[in-house]
């Protein structure tokens, strides 16, 4: 198993938000995860990141068979995990060439060459139809809600990671925009056959493209659904009402809109899995 | 009371002891006087920067005993000069500078960066005395302990200064106590016709950003590293001689990664 996430539980300023997760990732599979908003997508990768905002409480999270909530955020880094950000923040005064050559710097432990940066940063921006400027603007600071979106698959593509977590690549991008990440994205699997995907999307247009091997449903944090990318067509076509009654969970009234049925007291129930 | 004739084109002096110096720059200039002293020194300059003339004058304080300046400069019509302090001392620095925007259309910039290892104390002032000037003032820097720094920033817009424009911005990044940073901007404005702004942000660095780098890698001190790189480098620019910016750009590098050592 590249990853192992077990009875993951997390905390945000003492409220539980992820209540026993439990999630495997072999070497090279691309997992989906859906589930509707803010029941834990993101908290579940920036816990794996490790953001200092999210208190473990439980349970365990190991990664090619070591322990990664003991390491600091830059260490998990350094040991391939990527995370592209729901929000990536815009950090002025820091230009983007100057941070991503640190990056680099830090992640193989030498400094790269002015001329391989330059030359991995033209394609980076050519694949991703990136202006050229992009460089020596500051880090998504004035970047438009696409341009972030593709700024962070540009580091992804620097860093050359062995774990990415794509937390709503998709959202914010145009329709070229998607094909053009998705490409990005494939390309980066076949040239490194270990790349494990961990891809949070709402979209099945995107998870068209980029084609999960697992998919998995986390709802009150947890994981209540899991299956192939059938799951994700069905998630599309039909919401996620459905799962109320398939699986027996209740889902926040603001979640299902449409759906004011509650299922009584009976809270989440484990799946299979 | 020394006096001194810039000459055209770039020029550089180094400076040991303390001075009283009497500057006329009347031809475009630009010029780096590095403060070098092993002891106390207080130091005066008096700049004119005749009219039309461009000028940079730029102060590299790289000085192990404590510095005491008081930077008076006049700017004729139509002047154009920027002042820098670069701040890399390792004792205090008390900085007293009074800008005379005399002559109609006078642009002057007092722009200080700092990487600071000890108190600065700043007490700066633009006086606008004529039409259409424009005054700038900017100061940035890191500190990278529980070191006392204090800036007071006047902009001064006397009646009859119609068309001026005076702005300050304050940027600083801590590593110790943000109330040790004091900056109290101050606008005295007599005349209608004028624009007039402040800004300051001083304080840690956002914890957001933080762990966004820290996520492609870089440990604490490599991010302060970058972000105060960025708070500095811009100093750099008040150059036009692009080999003296690419010389205060690779110090300010160099003097960054010894930070981080
Ligand atoms: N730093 C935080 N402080 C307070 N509450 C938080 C914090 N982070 C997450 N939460 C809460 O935790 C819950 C889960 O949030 P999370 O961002 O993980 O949801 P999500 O599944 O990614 O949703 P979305 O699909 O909208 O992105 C939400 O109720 C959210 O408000
Ligand atoms: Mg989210």
């Amino acid at each position: 198993m590249a990853l192992l996430i077990e009875n993951l539980h997390v905390s945000v300023e003492d409220k539980e938000i992820l209540s026993g997760v439990n999630l495997s990732l072999g070497e090279g599979e691309v997992h989906a995860l859906m589930g509707p908003n803010g029941n834990g997508k993101s908290t579940l990768l920036a816990t794996v990141m490790g953001n200092p905002n999210y208190t473990v409480t439980e349970g365990s999270v190991t990664y090619n068979g070591e322990d990664l909530l003991a390491l600091p955020v830059n260490e998990r880094a350094k040991k391939g995990i990527f995370l592209g950000m729901q929000y990536p923040p815009a950090i002025p005064g820091v230009t983007n060439s100057d941070f991503f050559r640190a990056a680099i710097h830090a992640k193989e432990g030498k400094p790269v060459s002015l001329y391989s940066f330059i030359k991995q940063m033209d394609k980076a921006t050519k694949d991703l139809q990136l202006k050229p400027d992009l460089a020596h603007r500051f880090l998504n600071e004035g970047f438009s809600g696409g341009e972030k979106k593709r700024n962070e698959i540009v580091q992804m593509m620097l860093l050359k990671p062995d774990l990415a977590m794509l937390d709503e690549i998709d959202s914010g991008l145009d329709v070229d925009a998607l094909k053009l990440v998705a490409d990005a994205i494939n390309e980066m699997r076949r040239n490194n056959p270990k790349l494990t995907l961990i891809v949070v999307s709402h979209y099945e247009r995107f998870l068209e493209l980029v084609v999960p091997t697992h998919t998995h449903v986390l709802v009150n944090g947890k994981i209540v659904v899991e299956g192939g990318p059938e799951l994700t067509r069905r998630i599309d076509e039909e919401g996620y009402k459905w799962i109320e009654k398939e699986y027996n969970v209740t889902l926040d009234e603001e979640e299902t809109a449409k759906a004011p049925v509650s299922l009584g007291s009976c809270a989440v129930k484990q799946t299979r899995g | 009371m020394k006096r001194l004739v810039l000459p055209e084109g770039l020029s550089r002096y180094t400076v040991t002891s303390g001075l009283d110096v009497r500057m006329v720059i009347n031809q475009n200039a630009e010029t780096l006087i590095e403060l070098n002293a092993e002891e106390d020194m207080e130091c005066t300059w008096e700049i004119r920067v005749l009219s039309g003339v461009k000028a940079t004058v730029f102060f590299l304080n790289q000085a192990l005993g404590n510095v005491v300046s008081k930077i008076r400069v006049y700017a004729e019509k139509d002047a154009v000069l920027k002042v820098g302090v670069l701040e890399f001392g390792k004792a205090a620095h008390t900085l007293n500078a009074k800008i005379d925007l005399e002559g109609e259309g006078a642009v002057s910039e007092f722009h200080t960066a700092a990487l600071a290892n000890a108190r600065l104390s700043y007490d700066i002032e633009t006086e606008h005395k004529a039409r259409y000037t424009e005054g700038y003032m900017k100061n940035y820097g890191l500190v990278v302990s529980e070191i006392p720094w204090t800036i007071v920033c006047a902009g001064k817009i006397n009646r009859g200064a119609k068309g001026s424009k005076s702005r300050q911005e304050s940027r600083i990044l801590t590593f110790g106590k943000p109330e040790n940073i004091k900056v109290l901007p101050i606008l005295y404005i007599d005349e209608n016709d004028v624009e007039a702004s402040h800004a300051n942000s001083i304080g840690q660095p956002e914890a957001e950003a933080m762990y966004y780098m820290e996520s492609r890698g870089l440990d604490r001190k490599e991010v302060i590293g970058l972000l105060s790189a960025g708070y500095i480098l811009p100093a750099a620019d008040l150059f036009e001689d692009t080999s003296m910016s690419a010389y205060l750009r690779n110090l300010i590098q160099k003097k960054v990664k010894e930070w981080e050592q």
